[in-house]
C-alpha cells in the first residue's frame, strides 16, 4: 500500500489495518465504480495511424512529411521556402513521402518541416536530408564553395524574401491568406508577432540598424547575379546531377514566381536572369512534372 | 573630402568594430592618406543609417562596407581592388563575403561579447577607454545585447554566465597551508565535479570547436589555394573584409581564447594572412590618416546619454527602439500623427496611473480594522469609562429609568448604548 510509507508510525503496523481500513459499506460503494467502461474514442481521421503497433498498414509504410501546404494529398509545392526545400530534396532523391498539411504548433521542434518515419521517429532540419541521402539518390557535393553559396542564400536572398512577405505592406493580403487565421481577433496579434520576428531576423542577418528595402533588393539582385554566374549554362549547380543546393535555390525562385504577389519586385529581378528561370522550370518538371496523377 | 566615421581604436587596431576595420584596411590600400579623413566616433546616429562605418562625402552619407566600396567605385574616388576580376570571381567574392558575415562573424560575437569572461576582462574595458564618462555605463550593454541576439540561434547562451569556478576566494583556498588543528575546524568542502571545475567555454568546447571549424576552415582552405589570399593571388575586397574579423579574433587579448587556440592549432595560414595584411595596411607610415576625433557638442552628448538610458530601461527600451527605428526608416523628423498618438497614449496612461496611485494612497490600509469614533450624545457620564463604566451605568440606569421614561426617549437611549458597545 502506498499510504503506509507516508504514515509517520511504521512500528505500529499491527493496528494500522484496523485504523486505515475502509469501512465495508464504502468499500462496496467504491467497488461498484466504474459503472461502465466505454470504448476509446476514435482518433480524428487526419491523425497519423498508430506507429507503435507493428502491423504496417499501407498508409504508414511510407514516411510522413509535415509541411505548410494548402492541399493535402496532391503533393503540390509548399508555400514556405524551408518546407519546399525539404519537399523538393525528397522528390529529387526519389524518396516517397506522404505530405501532411500542418503548422508550427504541431512540430516537436516548433518549426516545420518535420518528418515522421515509419518507425515513429521524428526527423527535423538536416536529418531529413540525411534520410534522403540514405534512402535515395541525393549526391554529396565535395566542393567547399557550396558553403559560401549557401551563406549567400541566407545572407542576401532570405532577408529580401522576409521583407517582401512579412513587412511589405503591399503584400499584406498574401501574408493574410497564407499564414494568418481568419478570425480578426487572432489575426491582428499574429500579424504583429510575425512582423516583429521578421524584422528582428532581417536586422540580425544584415547586421545593420535599420531596414532599407532598396538595399535588401539590390543585395538580392547581386546574389542572383552571383548564382546565375555560378550556374552558367549548366543544367544544375555543382556538378552534373541535381542536388540539395538546387532544391535550396528552387525553394526561393519557385515561390518568388508562383505566389500571388501584389508587389512582384522579386520576380521582376529574377526575370533578368534567364538561366535561373530555366533552372526553376527544369527542376519543377523533374519533380512535379507528373502532377495530376497520384504522386504520394 | 572623404570622412570615414568609425568606432574608435582598441587592441592596437584602428577600430574595435570588424566592419570598420575592414573598411579602413580597404581605403588604406586604395587611396593616399591625404584623400580621406578617419573620424573615430561613438554615435552612429550621426549617419542616416545609424551604422558605422559611415562615409561622409560632402554631405552624402553611405554606410556599410559594400555600400561604401560601391559608392567610391561608382564615383571614381578610388582605384578599386576588384576591377580586374572575372565574373566568376566576382560571384565568388559576393558569396565569400556572405559566408564571412553569416558564419565567421558570429564567432567573433561569441568570443568578444557573449562570453562573459572575455566581455568583462577585455571588451568592456576597451569600450570604457574609447567612450566618455556617462556612455561607458549605458552604451556597451546595448552593443553587447545586439551581439547576444545575433548569436541566439547558435544556442550557446551558457557562455553568458559570470561564474568562474577557479577564481576568487573560496573556503578551500589555501587550506593546505593551515595547521592541522585549524583545518579540522573548517567546514569540509565537498569535492567539485569535473563539470563544476570548468569554465563555460571549456564545458561547451566541442560545440565551439565545431562552430570554429564551420566558420574558419573554408577560409584556411582558400588561403592555401590562392597563395595567401582568399579569392585570387592578389589583394581583393574579400581579403579586407575577412581581415576585419580575423584580426580582431587574433589581436584581442581575451582570457578565454578559444578562437585564438583553434587558429593556432589548425589554421597557420590565417595567422600568416592577418600578419601580412596588418603590415600591408597599417604599418607603413603615413598610410593611414591621423585620426581626428569629432568633438561632439554638449547637448548632443547629453541627448545620447538620455537616449541610451531609455534604451536600457527594461520594457520601455524595446518599444522605444522600435519606434526610433521606424522613424529613421521612414525619415520622419517632426511630430506626425503616429508620434502624436503615441504621446497622447503615454500621457493618458500616465494620468490614469497617477490617478490610480492617488486613489490607492487614499484608501485605508489593507487588513486594518475600521474604527469609527462617535461623540457620545447626552449619555450618562459613566458609560464613557469602558466596560466597567458601562456596567455601572446600566446598573444605575435601571434605577433612573423612571426618570428617563418621563423624557420619553427609551429607544433612543438603547440605540446609543448599542453604538457604544460597538
Amino acid at each position: 500500500m502506498a499510504t503506509t510509507s507516508s504514515t509517520p508510525s511504521p512500528p505500529t503496523q499491527t493496528p494500522t489495518p484496523r485504523l486505515l481500513a475502509i469501512p465495508q459499506p464504502l468499500r462496496r460503494l467504491f467497488n461498484a465504480f466504474p459503472l461502465q467502461t466505454l470504448p476509446p474514442n476514435a482518433l480524428p481521421h487526419r491523425a497519423p495511424p498508430s506507429t507503435t503497433t507493428t502491423t504496417t498498414t499501407s498508409s504508414s509504410s511510407i514516411p510522413r512529411l509535415y509541411i505548410f501546404t494548402d492541399n493535402a494529398d496532391d503533393g503540390r509545392p509548399s508555400y514556405n521556402p524551408s518546407c519546399l526545400k525539404a519537399q523538393a530534396a525528397l522528390r529529387i532523391a526519389g524518396v516517397h513521402v506522404h505530405v501532411e498539411p500542418s503548422n508550427n504548433h504541431a512540430s516537436p521542434s516548433g518549426a516545420l518541416p518535420f518528418l515522421l518515419t515509419e518507425t515513429g521517429q521524428v526527423l527535423a532540419g538536416g536529418k531529413i536530408f540525411d534520410l534522403a541521402r540514405a534512402r535515395g539518390a541525393l549526391p554529396t557535393v565535395k566542393d567547399a564553395k557550396i558553403q559560401a553559396y549557401r551563406a549567400l542564400l541566407d545572407n542576401a536572398v532570405r532577408p529580401a524574401w522576409l521583407y517582401a512577405l512579412y513587412l511589405n505592406p503591399r503584400n499584406a493580403t498574401l501574408l493574410a491568406r497564407l499564414y494568418l487565421p481568419s478570425n480578426p481577433l487572432l489575426a491582428v496579434p499574429t500579424s504583429t508577432t510575425l512582423t516583429q520576428a521578421a524584422s528582428a531576423e532581417i536586422l540580425k542577418t544584415t547586421r545593420t540598424a535599420l531596414i532599407n528595402p532598396l538595399h535588401l533588393l539590390s543585395s538580392y539582385r547581386e546574389a542572383l547575379d552571383a548564382l546565375s554566374t555560378l550556374l552558367g549554362e549548366h543544367d544544375w549547380f555543382f556538378g552534373d546531377a541535381v542536388g540539395l543546393f538546387d532544391a535550396e535555390v528552387f525553394a526561393y525562385t519557385w515561390l518568388v514566381g508562383s505566389l500571388a504577389w501584389d508587389d512582384g519586385a522579386m520576380e521582376e529581378v529574377l526575370q533578368e536572369f534567364g538561366n535561373l528561370v530555366r533552372h526553376r522550370e527544369r527542376l519543377y518538371q523533374r519533380c512535379w512534372g507528373h502532377v495530376g496523377e497520384k504522386v504520394s | 573630402m572623404l570622412e570615414l566615421f568609425v568606432w574608435d581604436a582598441a587592441f592596437g587596431l584602428p577600430s574595435i568594430d570588424a566592419e570598420c576595420l575592414a573598411t579602413i584596411a580597404y581605403l588604406s590600400k586604395t587611396g593616399p592618406a591625404s584623400s580621406w579623413r578617419l573620424v573615430p566616433s561613438n554615435d552612429p546616429s550621426i549617419s542616416p543609417a545609424s551604422h558605422f562605418p559611415a562615409l561622409n562625402h560632402d554631405g552624402i552619407w553611405t554606410s556599410g562596407f559594400d555600400n561604401i566600396i560601391s559608392y567610391l567605385t561608382s564615383h571614381s574616388l578610388i582605384t578599386p581592388l576588384d576591377a580586374d576580376l572575372t565574373p566568376r570571381q566576382k560571384a565568388d567574392s559576393k558569396a565569400f563575403k556572405s559566408f564571412i558575415a553569416t558564419r565567421t562573424a558570429p564567432l567573433l560575437d561569441l568570443s568578444l561579447y557573449v562570453s562573459a569572461g572575455n566581455w568583462s576582462a577585455t571588451t568592456r574595458p576597451a569600450y570604457s577607454k574609447i567612450l566618455h564618462f556617462p556612455l561607458t555605463w549605458t552604451l556597451p550593454p546595448l552593443i553587447r545585447h545586439e551581439a547576444l541576439q545575433r548569436t541566439e540561434h547558435l544556442g550557446l547562451a551558457e557562455l553568458d554566465t559570470d561564474f568562474d569556478p577557479n577564481a576568487g576566494l573560496h573556503l578551500s583556498t589555501g587550506r593546505e597551508s593551515l595547521p592541522e588543528s585549524f583545518r579540522r575546524h573548517l567546514p569540509v568542502v565537498g569535492k567539485k565535479t569535473v563539470r563544476e571545475e570548468m569554465t563555460p567555454e571549456q564545458a561547451t568546447a566541442i560545440r565551439l570547436f565545431s562552430l570554429a571549424e564551420t566558420g574558419l576552415e573554408l577560409l584556411e582552405e582558400l588561403l592555401v589555394e590562392n597563395d595567401g589570399y582568399l579569392l585570387c593571388p592578389q589583394l581583393s575586397s574579400v581579403d579586407c573584409f575577412a581581415f576585419g574579423y580575423l584580426a580582431l579574433m587574433l589581436d584581442a587579448p581575451v582570457p578565454r581564447a578559444f578562437l585564438k587556440e583553434w587558429i593556432g592549432d589548425k589554421a597557420p595560414r590565417i595567422q600568416a594572412f592577418v600578419a601580412s595584411m596588418k603590415s600591408q595596411c597599417f604599418s607603413i607610415p603615413d598610410q593611414l590618416p591621423i585620426p581626428s576625433p569629432r568633438n561632439g557638442s554638449f547637448p548632443g552628448a547629453v541627448g545620447q546619454m538620455l537616449d541610451t538610458c531609455v534604451l536600457n530601461a527594461p520594457g520601455i527600451g524595446e518599444h522605444y527602439a522600435t519606434e526610433k527605428r521606424h522613424r529613421r526608416e521612414q525619415g520622419i523628423t517632426g511630430v506626425d500623427g503616429r508620434a502624436f498618438m503615441l504621446a497622447v497614449r503615454v500621457m493618458v496612461t500616465g494620468v490614469a496611473m497617477g490617478y490610480g496611485f492617488m486613489c490607492y494612497k487614499a484608501m485605508p490600509p489593507f487588513g486594518a480594522r475600521v474604527q469609527t469614533w462617535r461623540a457620545a450624545r447626552g449619555g450618562t457620564g459613566l458609560s464613557q469609562f469602558g466596560d466597567l463604566g458601562f456596567m455601572l451605568n446600566s446598573a444605575l440606569g435601571a434605577q433612573s429609568s423612571p426618570m428617563a421614561n418621563a423624557g420619553n426617549a427609551p429607544a433612543g437611549r438603547l440605540a446609543e448604548m448599542d453604538s457604544d458597545v460597538d
